[in-house]
């Protein structure tokens, strides 16, 4: 069963803005501004001082809306904020994100009014979301509740849920321009009254939401998290970065084991033991997320490389093998296919080097993608696509097009990009990605991503957990 | 929850002590199924050399007392006796050190102890404030002492989860038999491990533990060693 108050912070009837404003740089109005962008629901300004705000009836307060509220949107100065959620608990409001800081996090007055606050919230059962946040979106319906700019495209099945607001934000504005979709994202800053393992359950049974990300500074109710996670990765990917790793256990110890555990041993086990993906940072968590969401699960651990370039593509397979995949050298038989088609000075070892032989490269990746995908040698496809090549739309074009041909056979087979161009070449990146084949910057990122996702799948694989079609 | 673990952890808590004596820690262990070296509690040097006889020479020696957690630093532990004449004289010696530091201290006796072959391994345990029990596991003394080489998970662990933690260690080539070294039982690993996860989860007052050593060789794994730290009690 979803838990109703945190589906009325994603899927509201009505939302309220109290501190609604007309005036431009003001919160309530890039607030009000946001809300009315895409959402279709019922909105209610309040704001005692405007008789409209963005066109709609602004009322003085909470009690003077005729009609009940799902959830509020509170962006007014932290002193008058416990006041407002009285009012708002008394009228059976589901739930409220405060966008609001100086609470807990500015020192032991702002604690006392988040205390304030939460009591009030308690008392009619009002889920919280915030303080100190920058808001939610439900990407699906429209819904931009927070301090970011536009209404993201729908159809997207990623969720994110981020303990820092603006990296969270800059990191959710770096993905969309990756052309990556999302379902719901939640800035929930404090955390004052909503639980990491409360909203992990809720994405766990939400059907929009297919890969969950969490940009994670602590875990409140460790245990709670761990035993959800675990009930949530065996039907859907969790990607979770950590920062705060590297400082020391101060504490003295009196056991031997207690004084070899640093701070993040905790996180650690708790992610390898629940197979939650861990990302080493934002950007890890971006391109893991999209590796997973555009393209199906590895069976296995064995990489194909294509390259228009020999030395990225043995760094490529250095980075590969670090990362615990396995670059095999192809079959004679296959190797036999792939030079008749490339010069008698490239390689067909795999990493399968085709030179620059660019006049060709739209029928070369294409014919050698397909070989390799047909091939049973490799479970994965790594396309190198380095600057002439990304300088070429018709060669990402002939890319995508064949992996996707290739991916509407039988079975199954991931295949990723790594990157390597230009500024000016950033367009025909998006040739690719728009037809979700995953870029990833330079050997590094992606052999990191790929060998991230395969971690999961040996996760899966050694639970003998099915991951039949996905 | 073994009645016999139970009693002791009882037993301490009456004494006002929030650490188990060693022979009360692998009676617990025992209880829980985990094997460890044959241990003989004696009063007197004349009890020990019985002891040692019974167990067969070489033999090892530790202190036993509520005052002392880590035997080493007071001159306590006594390894490769070989003879009566090396465990008569061990015993006074150790006697002897721990008195200058200790003065006139409540002394229980010793631990006369059998000498295992095997590499050396650890188990531990330790609280997270977010995440509860935690169970460590590392292989080799200088593994984990130098290069930290141990891995940890939330317990309790499940089979799955013990061969995870053995086959992420650098050192897991010391135990499956490198350049002709002896293989250790991989079972009896997995084994303890479920079983020190069962008492983890048994009993939420430790605070802390250690086994270690704990040697393995191709026939099992034995404790050498072992503490467990309580939860204080506040009072």
């Amino acid at each position: 069963m979803k838990d109703e108050r945190i589906d009325a912070i994603f899927n509201p009837k009505s939302v309220a803005l109290i501190g609604a404003s007309n005036k431009e740089g003001k919160m309530g109005y890039v607030f009000a501004k946001n809300i009315t962008d895409g959402y279709r629901g019922k909105i209610y300004m309040v704001n005692p001082s405007e008789e409209q705000v963005l066109g709609l009836k602004s009322y003085p307060d909470v009690r003077s809306i005729p009609d009940s509220i799902d959830l509020a949107v509170i962006v007014i100065p932290a002193k008058a904020v416990p006041k407002v959620m009285e009012e708002l608990a008394e009228k059976g409001t589901k739930a409220a994100v405060v966008i609001t800081a100086g609470f807990s996090e500015a020192g032991p007055e702002g604690k006392k009014l988040e205390e304030e606050m939460m009591v009030a919230a308690n008392k009619g059962k009002i889920k919280v979301v915030g303080p100190n946040c920058f808001g939610i979106y439900n990407c699906n319906i429209g819904l931009n509740a927070s301090l970011g700019v536009g209404t993201p495209p729908k159809g997207g099945d990623i969720s994110f849920v981020t303990q820092s607001g603006a990296y969270g934000m800059a990191i959710f504005a770096f993905a969309l321009d990756h052309h990556m979709k999302f379902a719901k994202i939640m800035a929930h800053g404090n955390k004052a009254g909503i639980e990491d393992y409360e909203i992990l359950r809720y994405l766990g049974e939400d059907d929009e939401t297919k890969v969950i990300c969490l940009f994670l500074e602590s875990v409140n109710k460790g245990r709670e998290f761990f035993e959800e996670a675990k009930k949530i990765t065996p039907k859907k990917p969790i990607i979770a970065t950590k920062t705060g790793r590297t400082a020391g256990a101060a504490r003295a110890a009196a056991s031997h084991t207690a004084a070899l555990a640093g701070s993040f041993t905790a996180y650690e086990a708790a992610f390898k033991q629940s197979g939650i993906i861990f990302a080493r940072n934002g950007m890890d968590l971006i391109n893991i997320a999209k590796g997973l969401d555009w393209q199906p699960l590895p069976r296995g651990p064995r990489v194909g490389i294509v390259t228009n370039s020999g030395g990225t593509g043995v760094e490529l397979a250095d980075l590969c093998e670090e990362a615990g995949l396995v670059v095999p050298e192809l079959s004679a038989e296959t190797q036999e296919k792939i030079k008749e088609l490339i010069p008698p000075y490239a390689s067909a070892r795999n990493p399968v080097d085709m030179t620059p032989v660019w006049p060709r490269f739209v029928e070369l990746y294409s014919r050698i993608i397909k070989i390799l995908y047909e091939s049973n040698e490799v479970d994965i496809i790594i396309p190198i696509i380095l600057q002439r090549a990304a300088m070429m739309p018709e060669v990402c074009q002939a890319v995508a097009d064949t992996v996707n041909e290739c991916l509407a056979s039988d079975y199954k087979k991931p295949t990723y990009v790594c990157w390597v161009s230009v500024r000016s070449a950033q367009g025909n990146m998006d040739i690719l990605q728009k037809n979700r084949v995953p870029c990833f910057d330079w050997p590094e990122r992606t052999a990191r991503a790929v060998g991230a996702i395969y971690g999961y799948v040996e996760f899966l694989k050694r639970r003998a957990i099915s991951f039949e079609g996905r | 929850m073994t009645e016999e673990a139970a009693n002791l952890i009882k037993m301490a808590r009456d004494e006002g002590r929030n650490f188990m004596l060693e022979h009360e820690t692998k009676a617990i262990l025992k209880s829980y199924g985990i094997s460890v070296t044959q241990d003989i509690f004696c009063r007197t040097p004349d009890e020990a050399v019985h002891a040692a006889r019974r167990i067969g020479y070489p033999v090892a020696m530790k202190i036993v007392s509520p005052q002392i957690i880590h035997k080493t630093e007071y001159g306590g532990v006594r390894l490769n006796l070989a003879n009566d004449e090396n465990v008569k004289s061990a015993f006074d010696e150790m006697v002897s050190s721990a008195r200058k530091r200790l003065g006139n201290f409540d002394l229980r006796g010793v631990l006369v102890s059998e000498m295992v072959r095997g590499h050396e391994m650890i188990i531990g345990s330790m609280k997270d404030a977010q995440f509860g029990q935690m169970i460590m596991f590392g292989i080799g003394g200088i593994n984990v002492e130098v290069f930290r080489d141990v891995s940890y998970r939330l317990v309790p662990i499940e089979e799955i989860d013990a061969l995870e933690m053995i086959s992420e260690l650098k050192g897991k080539k010391l135990i499956e038999g490198y350049r002709g070294s002896e293989k250790v039982d991989i079972n009896g690993i997995v084994s303890t491990l479920i079983a020190v996860s069962r008492l983890l989860c048994d009993f939420d007052e430790i605070d802390e533990m250690d086994l270690n050593p704990i040697f393995g060789n191709a026939r099992g794994v034995k404790v050498a060693d072992a503490r467990i730290i309580l939860s204080k009690v506040e009072s």
